[in-house]
């Protein structure tokens, strides 16, 4: 069974199934009313935050809260990350660390 | 359809999620004709209507689309309030017509499972069933309408057909009466939820409320309902909960749980689906659209086309409806006399009326566009595109439609922060609304950057200096804003931003029906709330610059007006015989105000007024073309008559120019003009003089007044703005105004540059404020905006005028 991995980093083009969603109450609530629900299949049409995804047939355009984590079970092997020539030369010098800060 | 019955209308509720054709289906049902209003307490608009089926009335209430029962806002709770008939002004319902959208039963069903606990007599329209069908999608209604237990309606609001069908289910509905409640939540919540009824008797709460009430996520609908809870209620309430859990009832995960459980099963057997989906042919499209490079290019593009279409479009309308009050103005001078009536009418309530009305042209092209965009899908792309980096500041990309209606004006911009579901990104978009350029603002910049800035081109006549200001200004407030916003992120609104959901509906052409009438509905929504409070702070403005009045002020234009009567009867003294007899006519009335002017007879502004009406008509009816009898065309030297008759006009010229002195001392003495000379110390860092303090305070019903304010200070007369020839001669008044009493001029490139800074960053807009009122629901926000706003448009003005006047060489 391949691994879990967070909706965020799922690249565009790849069919996933819901894992588990964690995070504040409420948050986690409104998403599974959504349909946003474990065990359902949605397909990422846009990767990252906000991410635009299919799901039932209709597409949905969803930016989580901080402390909410997607996670989901890719339905095929994911390609390798790729990963940019910068931010191997600056390490997590570089974007990473903004990325994570704050927000 | 028989006669209408004596009963009173039945009143329906319409539910559904967003973007099923709810709107759509409202008006196939009641026709256009709907009441637009407010439910008290909340943001959310109220619409109404109604038909007739059989001789019965049903009265048709509008909800907004919603996902869940479970409120994430107060307006959210509304839906739940107005279900059970607890909507203060919304009788209770005796039906419900759920709409759902075919292509997505999964997601919809979610909130008719929840609506059907309420018991209530209900009708679910299938909309959108010709798409289903297109996408090859298959769906049992019959077997539906069984396990549902509900009739289900296959509808096509948009050709509005299954409307008939709809309203006879309905209709049969209500008379079969209530039906069991059918609820997928397992026994043991509903035992406890009877435990709760039981325990609090005196409440009257009914199940389905109780239900809602430990299910409830947020807390929204306790503060609602029992505002008055109890310690030991409360304790209560947390027991309930407790002992749920224990029986693995975790509350409220069961909710999504128990209800996508019973959608799924109620959903066997009954949709198919193909097996693979037909790729979508706007799939392509979409990909570019939403590309996160070329998405933005394309985005770019078409803000740009809409701006041109904005600027281009309007204007036509936009001199028309000035000249129509212009016209209307002269009437009303003509028609009566002189004195408060005849001010408060044209310069209180016409020049308020007019102010609306102009504002008018830009917002309906723009909420055109806008209506085009959102009909076809695009709008919830760009808010996309938008969100990631709106959302650093604090937004949402859901606040980027609001922001661009704010280009045309700040109060359907405002308005429109409704869709913004998201309590604070709304409150901030709200907050910085009134920094986008309005187009209130654009004479203002027309007249300053017309007078003060030199007309020079770079890159061989491509760039303009005057546009460059203008773009200028637009990008001063844009980054305002920004950084308005950011600092309130950090400092007010901190605390991570909660999670956003938004459909990206399929692409479709836009409804051009549906367009009309939505940008129609917005336009009259814009001028009845904008309409009455510009006018109203009109006229409040206009009493500010006619009170106190006394004639004592016309003292020092005695000498001047006896001179003109002497000028005037010299020049009829030269009136040559022969004339026709219309002439002669005026030659006596002429006469008659000649000799009052030499006694300067009081009122004097009254006497000017006169004087000045028949120079116009003497010089328009008979001296440019004098008829073949007159004896100036046989005579063979026409040229002293002909110059006499041009000394006519300069007559004229001194007669106008007298009564726009006259109008200056008058609002010189008056509150506002008493008033800025009072805060000319507080212009003065800003190279103001108490009269611009003055045109500036008075511009605050709206921001534009101020270039007529100026004209009337300058004494350039009446100012119409979109006359080219009055404009240069406020240019030139304007570049000539120096300060009382010195020969240094007073308006200089710095002191515009302030200006323009100023009216750029200023909240002078009482509409706006009124709209942040309401929208709010208190007066701490306008307040604030109008304080922060002000603030940093005096401090801007300063910055800019000091850094001016040392770096630019005079």
């Amino acid at each position: 069974m391949p691994p879990w991995i967070p909706l965020s980093c799922c690249p565009a083009g790849y069919s996933v199934r819901i894992a588990s969603i964690t995070g504040p109450l409420a948050e986690v609530h409104r998403l599974r009313e959504l349909g946003l629900r474990p065990g359902c299949r949605l397909q990422v049409v846009r990767c990252g935050n906000p991410c635009i995804l299919r799901l039932d047939g209709h597409t949905l355009c969803l930016r989580s809260h901080p402390a909410v984590e997607v996670l989901v079970e890719p339905e095929e092997p994911l390609p390798p990350p790729k990963i940019s020539p910068l931010r191997t030369a600056f390490g997590s010098l570089g974007r990473f660390r903004w990325r994570h800060r704050g927000r | 359809m028989g006669p209408e019955k004596s009963t009173s209308p039945l009143i329906i509720l319409l539910l559904g999620n967003p973007n099923t054709g709810k709107s759509t289906l409202f008006t196939a049902l009641v026709g256009v004709h709907q009441r637009v209003g407010n439910y008290p307490g909340v943001t959310v608009e109220k619409k109404t209507g109604s038909f007739l089926y059989q001789g019965q009335r049903f009265e048709v209430v509008d909800l907004p689309g919603l996902y869940s029962l479970s409120p994430r806002s107060r307006d959210e709770a509304l839906a739940v309030e107005v279900l059970l008939g607890r909507s203060p002004g919304t009788p209770a319902p005796d039906g419900l017509i759920l709409i759902v959208d075919a292509t997505n039963l999964e997601r919809n069903l979610y909130l008719v499972s929840q609506v059907l606990e309420f018991g209530l007599p209900t009708v679910v329209a299938l909309n959108m069933f010709d798409l289903a069908q297109r996408r090859g999608i298959r769906i049992d209604i019959a077997e539906l309408e069984r396990r549902l237990g509900v009739p289900v309606v296959a509808t096509q609001a948009h050709r509005r057909r299954g409307i008939q069908q709809l309203q006879a289910a309905l209709a049969r509905s209500i008379a079969q009466g209530t039906r069991p409640a059918v609820s997928p939540l397992p026994e043991q919540f509903w035992q406890e939820v009877d435990h709760l009824a039981q325990a609090w008797p005196h409440r009257q709460l009914p199940r389905p409320l109780l239900a809602r009430l430990l299910l409830d996520p947020s807390g929204y609908l306790e503060k609602l309902f029992l505002p008055d809870l109890s310690t030991s209620e409360a304790a209560q309430l947390a027991q309930t909960k407790a002992r749920l859990a224990q029986a693995g009832i975790g509350l409220p995960e069961i909710e999504p749980t128990a209800r996508y459980q019973w959608i799924e099963k109620t959903l066997h057997g009954l949709v198919h689906r193909p097996l693979q989906e037909a790729p979508r042919p706007t799939e392509r499209i979409d990909r570019l659209l939403t590309h996160p490079v070329w998405g933005l290019v394309v985005f770019a593009g078409l803000m740009f086309l809409v701006f041109q279409a904005v600027f281009t479009w309007a204007e036509p309308p936009m001199r028309w409806i000035d000249a129509a009050v212009q016209w209307l103005s002269t009437l009303v001078e003509r028609s009566l006399h002189p004195g408060p009536f005849r001010s408060l009418l044209v310069e209180g309530v016409l020049a308020g009326v007019g102010s609306v009305l102009s504002f008018l042209p830009p917002i309906l092209v723009l909420f055109l566009f806008i209506g085009l965009l959102e009909d076809s899908g695009y709008m919830a792309r760009a808010a996309y595109l938008m969100d990631r980096w709106m959302v650093r500041v604090g937004l949402s990309g859901k606040s980027f439609i609001p922001l661009l209606s704010s280009f045309a004006c700040g109060v359907p911009g405002i308005m429109a922060t409704r869709v913004i579901d998201e309590e604070r990104a709304r409150l901030i978009t709200i907050l910085i609304a009134p920094l986008m350029t309005c187009s209130a603002r654009l004479p203002v910049y027309a007249m300053l950057i017309g007078a003060f800035v030199p007309e020079r081109t770079y890159l061989g006549g491509l760039v303009h200096l005057q546009g460059l200001v203008l773009a200028a200004m637009y990008l001063l407030g844009i980054l305002t804003a920004v950084a308005v916003a950011w600092l309130l992120k950090r400092v007010w609104f901190t605390g991570p931003i909660p999670s956003f959901v938004m459909e990206l509906p399929s692409y479709k052409w836009p409804s051009l029906r549906t367009v009309v009438y939505r940008v129609l509905q917005r336009g009259w929504v814009f001028v009845r709330y904008a309409g009455t409070v510009i006018l109203a702070v009109s006229i409040l403005v206009w009493a500010a610059l006619y009170y106190p009045r006394s004639h004592e002020v016309e003292q020092a234009f005695v000498h001047q007006a006896h001179q003109l009567g002497r000028q005037l009867q010299s020049w009829l003294a030269q009136w040559p015989a022969g004339w026709t007899a219309e002439a002669e006519c005026d030659k006596t009335v002429l006469t008659e105000l000649a000799n009052r002017l030499v006694a300067v007879q009081p009122p004097l502004e009254f006497l000017l007024d006169q004087t000045q009406f028949q120079l116009q008509q003497s010089i328009q009816k008979w001296l440019p073309s004098p008829p073949e009898s007159s004896p100036i065309v046989q005579s063979a030297t026409p040229s002293p008559h002909l110059a006499w008759q041009s000394s006519l006009q300069d007559l004229l010229q001194q007669v106008e120019t007298l009564r726009t002195e006259l109008t200056g001392a008058y609002q010189r003495q008056s509150l506002f003009g008493r008033l800025g000379r009072v805060l000319e110390p507080v212009v003065r860092p800003l190279g103001w003089d108490w009269r611009i303090g003055m045109a500036v305070l008075a511009s605050f019903p709206a921001r534009e007044v101020v270039v007529a304010t100026l004209g009337v200070i300058f004494q350039a007369g009446p100012v119409d703005p979109e006359n080219p020839e009055q404009i240069t001669q406020l240019h030139q008044r304007l570049q000539a105004a120096t300060w009382e009493g010195s020969q240094e001029k007073l308006f200089n490139l710095p002191v515009a540059l302030g200006m323009m800074v100023f009216y750029t960053l200023c909240a002078q807009c009482a509409a706006t404020l009124v709209t942040i009122r309401q929208e709010t629901h208190s007066w701490r926000w306008p307040i604030f905006v109008f304080a922060y706003m002000t603030a940093l448009a005096y401090l801007g003005a300063l910055l800019t005028y000091q850094l001016a006047s040392r770096t630019i060489p005079l």
